[in-house]
């Protein structure tokens, strides 16, 4: 199973690039895109899930050419959008029917299986005849996943799906994911680190429209091994230290000093102290090597 | 903050192109209205002649006033949504905004907006007339007072009202669409009131209780003629200030209830059920999602029945709307009214049968229908776009035609609902009437069969420009005004027919249908027009999926490019082949329709036709020629065929003193006619349009000496498009102008010359190429019906499965023949010695008995006072009334519409008029009055045949029924002459030069003029004088009698003191005194 993204642009005005030369591939499993926001997250995702046009590029998913053939590709696709309304005065059951509709469920009966189904899957078999424009952040997110899973998705697309949920929300949302993606591709966005680190086994930075890095979070954090260094410093002097070093994070300690991170190929000096490179270094070197490189 | 919010708000107007949209159309079409108006298209139209009398002004200010209805849950609901919509409601309640500031700025902005563009109606009005081209004959000076009075004691006042009632719905029910249904609720229970309290007038509690204060206006214009009109100012007074103080102070209490009621509160609460934390998201347990046994089906009967199933979600998330509901219930309760009431405005009453039940309130209920569709397009189109639910929807495998179709089968189930609620509510009415005939077949056939197809081609365009356009409000002003402006595009016949979208070949087909012949064949131009636009809908269609929104697309650029991008697929094959196929198709109607209506098509390619006819023969105007004697012919109808052939003659005598060398001849326009001639002959002229043709005789005609002038016709042949002949299935009725006119042309008024010249009293006022002759016949028509004419059937046979029948008539009549075939029922009676025949259509047994009535009291009236009866019979004979509603005499038979036969004429103690009665009595008077005596082709000839026998008829009734309600017959002929009167557009004639078509003349003062006459000097004595002036003129040939001779007879049997009486009432037209002669007849009974 392989879905590949093979040259995409995309601009809103002729100045900006939303998407400038994409080039992705995945594989089973998850797969997340990790970058600030307006790093054209959402546009990606949005033609990865054949609801917009790119400029240029081509999408395939296994055999089957996105762009030119989206139907097939929609029959095996499962997309929650950032965010989403719901037709008002409808309940959890008739929204799943209708959507069920519309993936080309044909019987009733099965309908009505699939969606006792995926509402016990989601846990909302209690509130299922109560109005889903009156439901919570929470169970409209996991509405987003039951309406994803009527059509037995072989790709999955959800994004920014943590945005917005309290964090036990946010762990038992991301555990249901992890669930589902055990056979399939699951490609997921966010600007929470953490939401990629414990689930994703590939994945891939975005900032401003292109694509800055690719590969597995634990290939990437060996990576920055011996690269990170850190250092405790008064808060007027990281004026100094941005300029001198490659300033990456800083963050305040509890006695308002403040603990900076610098990226180093050989420890700075003798101050400084080697540190374990997590997700987040990788993240925040990504994006400061990016500010220096001029395009 | 209320100055900044405004500010803020103005600032977003105009920033938004739709406001400019808005601004420029109500500033066009009132620029237009006016310009119109005043002549600058050719012909005015203003009511009073001059384009901006204070009147007309008025006036289409109450126009605009109708269409600001529609304007202002627009600009209402924007300003509303601005935080609604964008959800900044959320924030905006947070914000230190005091309440007043945000509602009275929300208020002022709106209203701001709508007085902006009133004003802009205001001055395209004025600016209208500034135009050039405009013809200065039917504009008066610029008059500032004029403008502000108008919109400041009229306009202004009813859009404040409007303004306030939308804000209020729109706030309390949080949709912006709800001001749509509740301005139709308004404009609906406005004219319930108007319809429930519609009696003789109103008075003050209906001019107060009216929201926009037409009432009052309409009142005080309602009889004013054109000139009287064009010299009015706009109506004030102390009512109409009563009824704006009324209604103001309920708008501010209204205004003052939504502030109170309004809240900043958010209610889009949400609640977190207690349950959810207690259980695990998932279970391990649970068996696996893969080991559902789940169809996954993207065929394309699964398509179909998929656009069945989401449609049923889309029909249901209307119906389940509050303010369809309150529409629907709205729409029942107005059919109900509209039936009720409509019925008996008159005075007369119908039978509620299933036509005039779906006939009645059809206008009103339709262009509900279309509205709605209109409206629900939109909202079904941006419905997952407002929501946010786009995207989810966007991506699932659901080809584009499937969410396209169950949108439109959404539309279509509507509209069968509507018109399912129109047929239960008629049902209802007609169990409420005691009437149990339940044509449910007919209600199917005409609202399902006929009518659906029509509302369905406009839910395709509804759906088409609601997709094109990016939001609901503007895609319902464009259909709108589409559908409005259709009604003001001046093409032809043939051009309409092909141009104007979804337009009926026949816009009163409706009214067409008749129990005895059904649609007849207006049904298959009819349907021949609707597959034409279904093509053109198939176009609309494919162009509507290609454009769909359903990808996202925030720039235009970008949805030209998703449109491009599906454009280039393989459908733009069968778009093509549709668009070929429906542009031939509208070529191919086009010259179709145009070869068959004549070449003239406008009235002033007409005038100019007969301008040039006019010069090219004119100088045959003067010739003489003879007269027919004998009319001889054989007819043969076909009714399943449609159609007829006719053979005969005519004998024509020389009556002048001149020879006779040139016969003029002029054929039915319907029919092609040859000829041959007992003499030799040679063509010399002829003019195809107007089938006129000028014979040289080899040997003159010397004076008493006759030809024979042979005849052959036969009916053009029908197309799908237009039936040329007047043969229907059943209730065929032909008159005589089927048969060849001798003569020139008739190109002066007929009964307008002054009846002291001597000229006028050579012709009789019905024919000028006749005085009485001899007709004899025999008339064929299919087994299984009968035909009638005037005579004595003197023989009846059956042959080659066909029935024939021969008539004569008695003596000599008048040359106006009906001829009649049908399965009529019968029945018969002798009174008198004289046989009275009634043929009816099977279902309309109802009245016959009045009818009988009618024609006995007639009969022994009648002779009573005017002498013998000529005939030794009298038939009734019932037609269709897709021919006509009126009654009609030719020798001894009557010819009456099918309306006139399902008159009820109510229980006893009502006080419908007896319709039936009336009529047969009206008929059979003029057996005297128009057969016996014969005025001359002079003005005022209709006072001799119409008013004297309207004034009998009165009389007759009188016996019957006694003084009161014969004053209400009068009352009647009051009303129609008031009505009359003020939709004149010449000069009121005095009643003895009264024109033929100033029927409110002729009937409606007449018969009130001689029933007065009676009151002054006695029935009896009227009718002695009545009596002689019959018995010297009946049976006469010229010089025929006029009303200058009746005057003159009248006087000389009236004292002298009576004279002025006589004047003020057939000589001098004045209204006064006229309506005070009246008011004392009317007092004479109290």
């Amino acid at each position: 199973m392989k879905f590949s993204i093979n040259n995409l642009s995309k601009s809103y005005e002729r100045s900006h690039k939303a998407l400038d030369n994409i080039n992705i591939e995945i594989g089973q499993g998850m797969f997340g895109l990790l970058g600030p926001n307006g790093a054209g997250k959402s546009t990606l995702m949005r033609i990865a899930a054949t609801v917009q046009l790119p400029d240029e590029g081509e999408i395939y998913f296994d055999e089957i050419n996105v762009l030119e053939d989206p139907m097939s590709y929609r029959k095996l696709l499962g997309y929650l959008p950032q965010e989403f309304g719901i037709y008002q005065g409808m309940n959890a059951d008739e929204l799943l029917d209708y959507f069920a509709i519309l993936k080309g469920i044909s019987s009733s009966r099965d309908r009505k299986m699939i969606t006792d189904k995926v509402l016990e899957m989601t846990n909302l078999l209690d509130v299922r005849k109560m109005h889903v424009s009156k439901y919570s952040g929470g169970m409209k997110q996991r509405f987003g996943i039951a309406q994803i899973l009527l059509n037995d998705p072989k790709i999955i697309i959800v994004d920014e799906p943590t945005s917005g949920l309290d964090p036990a929300e946010r762990k038992r949302f991301l555990n249901l994911l992890r669930e589902i993606a055990s056979t399939n591709i699951i490609i997921f966005s966010t600007h929470i680190v953490d939401d990629i680190k414990d689930l994703c086994n590939d994945m891939a930075i975005i900032n401003k429209g292109r694509i800055l890095k690719t590969g597995s979070p634990t290939a990437a954090v060996k990576e920055l091994d011996q690269k990170i260094w850190v250092i405790n410093i008064d808060k007027n002097e990281l004026e100094e230290y941005t300029r001198l070093h490659r300033v990456i994070s800083s963050k305040f300690n509890e006695d308002n000093s403040l603990s900076v991170k610098v990226y180093s190929e050989e420890k700075p000096s003798a101050e400084f102290i080697d540190a374990d490179p997590g997700l987040e270094d990788i993240y925040f070197t990504v994006l400061e090597t990016d500010k220096h490189t001029v395009r | 903050m209320f100055i900044p919010i405004i500010k803020f708000e103005l600032r977003l107007w105009l920033k938004s192109l739709s406001f400019y949209f808005y601004s420029f159309v109500f500033f066009l079409a009132a620029l237009i209205s006016l310009s119109g108006a005043a002549g600058i298209f050719g012909e005015g139209s203003g009511s009073t002649g001059i384009a901006n009398s204070p009147i007309d002004i008025l006036s289409t200010a109450i126009f605009f006033n109708k269409l600001f209805l529609l304007l202002i849950p627009v600009i209402i609901g924007t300003v509303i949504s601005r935080d609604y919509l964008s959800k900044t409601n959320r924030f905006l309640f947070s914000y230190p905004v005091k309440k007043s500031d945000y509602l009275s700025g929300k208020f002022t902005n709106g209203f701001i907006t709508v007085i902006f563009i009133s004003i802009l109606v205001m001055s395209g009005m004025a600016l209208g007339l500034l135009l050039p081209g405009i013809n200065s004959d039917q504009v008066i000076g610029f008059d500032l007072s004029v403008y502000l009075q108008t919109f400041f004691l009229y306009l202004l006042p009813n859009l404040f009202l409007v303004t306030v009632i939308v804000f209020t719905v729109v706030l309390r029910t949080k949709n912006i669409y709800s001001g749509f249904p509740a301005v139709i609720i308004l404009l609906l229970l406005t004219k319930l009131i108007s319809g429930i309290m519609f009696s003789t007038g109103f008075g003050f509690p209906e001019i107060t209780a009216d929201p926009f204060g037409e009432i009052y206006f309409e009142n005080k214009i309602k009889y004013l003629s054109a000139s009287e009109l064009a010299s009015i100012s706009i109506p004030f007074g102390f009512e109409y200030l009563i009824n704006r103080i009324f209604w103001m102070t309920i708008a501010s209490l209204v205004l003052c209830y939504t502030y109170k009621k309004f809240s900043f509160t958010v209610t889009e609460k949400i609640k977190e059920r207690s349950f959810f934390k207690k259980k695990e998201l998932l279970s391990e347990s649970k068996t696996s999602f893969r080991s559902l046994d789940i169809k996954f089906n993207y065929t394309f009967s699964q398509n179909i029945r998929s656009i069945w199933r989401l449609s049923q979600y889309d029909f249901n998330y209307i119906t389940r709307n509050l303010s369809f509901r309150i529409l629907a219930l709205i729409g029942a309760v107005f059919i109900a009214v509209l039936i009720l009431k409509g019925n008996t405005d008159t005075g007369v009453k119908l039978l509620p049968v299933t036509w005039t039940i779906m006939s009645i309130p059809f206008l009103f209920y339709s262009l509900l229908i279309i509205f709605l569709t209109f409206l629900y397009s939109g909202l079904l189109i941006n419905r997952s776009e407002s929501t946010g639910m786009k995207e989810l929807e966007c991506m699932t495998p659901a080809p584009d035609f499937v969410l396209y179709f169950s949108r439109l089968t959404a539309l279509i189930k509507i509209q069968i609902l509507m018109l399912l609620i129109m047929m239960i509510s008629g049902i209802l009415i007609q169990i409420y009437s005691g009437y149990y005939n339940f044509d449910i077949g007919n209600y199917i056939y005409t609202l399902f069969g006929i009518h659906l197809i029509g509302f369905v081609i406009w839910a395709v365009l509804a759906l088409f420009i609601q997709t094109l356009v990016t939001n609901s409000f503007t895609g319902l002003i464009i259909l709108v005004l589409i559908f409005l402006g259709l009604d003001n595009v001046p093409i032809g016949d043939a051009g309409s027919l092909v141009l104007k979208f979804n337009r009926n070949p026949e816009p009163d087909f409706f009214l067409k249908y008749s129990e005895i012949s059904g649609f007849g064949h207006s049904v298959y131009p009819y349907f021949v027009s609707k597959l034409y636009w279904v093509l053109f809908c198939m176009v609309l269609i494919n162009l509507t999926i290609i454009f769909n929104k359903r990808l996202k697309a925030d720039l235009i650029s970008e949805r030209i490019k998703n449109v491009n991008l599906r454009f280039y697929g393989k459908k733009l094959m069968p778009l093509t082949g549709l668009m070929a196929l429906f542009i031939l198709s509208g070529i191919y109607i086009y010259s179709e329709k145009k070869n068959e209506s004549e070449i003239i098509l406008t009235e002033k390619q007409k005038s100019e036709y007969m301008l040039n006819f006019q010069n090219e023969f004119g100088k045959y105007d003067s010739f003489p020629q003879p007269r027919i004697v004998l009319l001889n012919f054989n007819m043969d109808i076909f009714p399943d065929e449609k159609s007829f052939t006719a053979e005969g003659f005519y004998i024509l005598v020389n009556k002048t003193n001149y020879v006779i060398d040139k016969l003029l001849l002029k054929s039915g326009y319907d029919e092609n006619t040859s000829y041959t001639f007992s003499e030799g002959t040679e063509l010399e002229a002829y003019d195809s349009v107007l089938k006129f043709s000028v014979y040289k005789l080899s040997k003159g005609i010397e004076p008493k000496d006759s030809i024979k002038l042979y005849f052959s016709i036969k009916n053009i042949s029908n197309t799908i498009l237009t039936q040329n002949s007047n043969v229907l299935e059943d209730g065929t009725f032909i008159k005589s102008n089927i048969f060849p006119h001798i003569g020139f042309i008739n190109l002066k008024n007929e009964n307008k010359l002054n009846p002291e010249d001597s000229i006028s009293h050579l012709n009789h006022y019905q024919r000028y190429d006749s005085d009485l002759i001899n007709i004899e016949a025999t008339v064929s028509t299919s087994k299984d019906q009968i035909a009638i004419m005037p005579g004595i059937l003197m023989d009846k046979r059956e042959q080659n499965g066909r029935n024939y029948f021969h008539y004569k008539s008695e003596g000599n009549i008048k040359f106006v023949l009906g001829i009649n075939s049908g399965e009529f029922n019968i029945y018969q009676e002798s009174y008198k010695g004289k046989e009275l025949s009634i043929f009816y259509y099977k279902d309309h047994s109802n009245n016959i008995n009045n009818f009988a009535d009618g024609i006995k009291s007639a009969f022994d009236y009648n002779t009573e006072y005017f002498g013998e009866y000529q005939h030794s019979n009298i038939s009734i004979v019932e037609f269709p009334r897709s021919e006509g509603s009126y009654a009609t005499t030719s020798g001894n038979t009557i010819q009456i519409s099918e309306i006139r036969f399902i008159n009820d004429t109510g229980e006893d103690g009502e006080e419908n008029t007896d319709i039936s009665f009336y009529t047969a009595a009206h008929e059979l008077t003029h057996q005297w009055w128009g057969n016996q005596i014969i005025p001359a082709d002079a003005a005022g000839a209709l006072m001799i045949t119409e008013s004297i026998t309207e004034y009998i008829t009165a009389k007759i009734y009188e016996r019957k029924f006694g003084r009161e309600k014969a004053l209400g017959f009068l009352k009647i002929q009051y009303d129609r002459y008031l009505k009359g009167r003020a939709e004149e557009v010449d000069k009121e004639l005095p009643l003895m030069y009264v024109s033929p078509e100033q029927t409110y003349i002729s009937y409606g003062k007449g018969s009130i003029t001689f029933y007065i006459l009676s009151e002054y000097i006695g029935e009896d004595n009227l009718n002695r004088i009545l009596r002689s002036f019959l018995e010297k003129n009946k049976f006469q040939g010229p010089p025929y009698t006029t009303t200058h001779e009746f005057i003159r007879y009248l006087k000389e049997e009236t004292p002298e003191n009576l004279h002025y009486l006589i004047y003020d009432l057939f000589e001098s037209s004045d209204f006064e005194k006229f309506s005070e002669y009246y008011k004392k007849l009317d007092g004479n009974s109290n």
